[in-house]
């Protein structure tokens, strides 16, 4: 039942997601060296510097999810699940002496990619809330309500809410601050943020995401102060992808 | 739902949200980084301390939450007026420049005041000091200058005043930063600062009235923005970049007498 379901949850979730901005990828990395070891940075450059730069591009077009279950566990092994993939190549990059340069760019690149993903609301799929993986539309209202001149309203779909809408808001930051601002504004949540495994971080994504489908659906009205006071999320989720990064670089490139 | 129409909502979500601002995002944010810039390490920590957050993040604010209860009573804190005789209207203290002295000096005392007070008033001033720089803050009394009510052009259809003004910081400035403004435009000497960091909330909003003027001499009505000669984009971005400079300029300096040793 619970292949079925992992199952399931791939193929409703292709094709529908999206990926975080550039802006936001940067943003985390800026964040996550600022965290990594003098190891792990030396050895970050030197693959770093195989091919000079990561390619963004690929992670939009990545068909990947983070399947839950309905306790909030992830237990998938399918190749396709953010969780298998980061973790396959963390053991890649601790064994790395082991495989050529490309594969151990290619796990590298894998981790910067896919970590900002498991962190992406929109990207966490839970076991029985339909919801959860499918991508859908619904109403925002900004400005000043009933007004004709000042209200203004629009549609826009989940994935999209959660990797546009709020770094639209900061386009002029670059990276280097937007990292900034998060690291002052979780310094007190950092380290424990920092804990864990991949494993513990798509759950404690998936504590994060479920009380979203409380309410959110096809054709929900989000007001204004819904809109704003959600972007708190939308920060620790980039600032949570930042901190993990170095944690888990700090250890796989010892 | 595909990359492109969502594409279109973002630049949609974008769009509106600048009708409803005074400078838009990109200019409260290079107002607030200017500011941040200058000041002083100590004013910097405190800053810190008590928005949990940087500078920049709060640029917006004001416009973000100006509808949404309690915050709706800062709605007309946005701008300033102009009494008969051309000047500010110093017996309006519902504007801009009268509660910016207000919190400046309610701050003065801010080791005895509650912390949440003290971050919810550098947010206001975060935006409320440079928003009344902006040239069209500067409101006139109904009737006062009918002249002056007129719209311009962007490719031949009619667009508002207003609202290009609000976004003339980053008129033809496609892809700047914060950062990118700060070290092309914020390079004037510490004298030159120094002056214009002079005086007080209500000096700044007489200053404020009086450059608003130029605005309307440097875009005449139905002046087609899509066509504008350099020489005309020069004249535009010399008077917004003088108004953000002094919005931050002056920012600063409220923050770094607030927290001044």
């Amino acid at each position: 039942m619970k292949r079925l379901f992992l199952i399931i949850a791939f193929v409703a979730g292709i094709g529908s997601a999206q990926a975080w901005t550039k802006l936001l990828n940067d943003a985390s990395l800026v964040l996550a060296k600022k965290y990594m070891t003098p190891a792990a940075t030396a050895e970050y450059n030197r693959i770093a510097a195989l091919k000079g730069s990561v390619d963004y591009k690929w992670a939009a077009s990545q068909d990947v999810a983070v399947a839950l279950d309905a306790d909030l566990r992830s237990t998938s092994t399918d190749e396709r699940d953010i969780v298998v993939r980061i973790e396959r190549a963390a053991e890649l990059l601790r064994n790395r002496t082991k495989h050529s340069d490309k594969e151990v760019y290619t796990a590298l690149q894998e981790i910067l990619m896919l970590m900002p993903e498991l962190h992406n609301i929109s990207r966490i799929h839970i076991e029985g809330i339909a919801n959860s993986q499918r991508d859908f539309t619904f109403t925002w209202i900004a400005g000043k309500p009933g007004s004709k001149r000042f209200e203004k309203r629009g549609t826009i779909s989940w994935s999209t809410f959660w990797t546009r809408l709020f770094c639209g808001w900061h386009q002029a930051w670059s990276p280097e601050y937007y990292a900034y601002d998060l690291d002052i504004h979780f310094a007190a949540e950092r380290e424990q943020w920092m804990q864990g495994t991949p494993r513990d971080w798509a759950h404690d994504m998936g504590m994060r995401a479920k009380p979203m489908y409380e309410w959110a659906e096809q054709d929900y009205v989000m007001h204004n102060a819904q809109r704003l006071n959600l972007e708190e999320v939308h920060l620790g989720s980039v600032a949570r992808a930042g901190f993990r990064i170095a944690t888990l670089l700090n250890n796989a490139l010892r | 739902m595909n990359h492109k129409l969502n594409i279109c909502i973002i630049f949609a979500i974008l769009a509106t949200t600048v009708s409803v601002q005074a400078w838009n995002g990109f200019g409260h944010s290079c107002a607030a980084y200017i500011a941040e810039k200058h000041l002083t390490p100590e004013a910097k920590a405190k800053c810190e301390h008590y928005l949990k957050h940087s500078f920049v993040f709060y640029a917006s604010w004001m416009d973000q939450w100006r509808y949404i209860e309690p915050y709706n009573v800062s709605n007309a804190w946005h701008v300033i007026f102009v009494d008969s005789n051309w000047q500010l209207d110093t017996e309006d203290t519902k504007r801009a420049q009268h509660h910016t002295a207000r919190i400046w000096k309610e701050l003065k005392d801010y080791k005895n005041l509650p912390d949440s007070l003290v971050r919810q008033n550098l947010i206001y001033l975060i935006h409320m000091v440079p928003d009344y720089h902006c040239p069209v803050h500067t409101f006139f009394r109904k009737g006062m200058f009918p002249e002056r009510t007129y719209s311009l052009r962007n490719k031949g259809k009619k667009t508002v005043l207003h609202t290009f003004w609000d976004a003339s910081v980053g008129f033809r400035r496609k892809g700047w930063t914060i950062e990118r403004y700060h070290k092309e435009i914020d390079v004037y000497s510490p004298k030159q600062v120094k002056k214009w960091q002079k005086g007080d909330a209500i000096r700044w909003a007489n200053d404020a009235v009086m450059q608003s003027h130029r605005l309307y001499d440097i875009t005449p009505a139905d002046t087609d923005i899509s066509k504008m000669p350099k020489e005309q984009v020069a004249e535009i971005h010399k008077l917004t970049d003088e108004m953000i400079l002094k919005g931050g300029y002056r920012l600063a300096r409220i923050i770094n007498d607030v927290f001044k040793k």
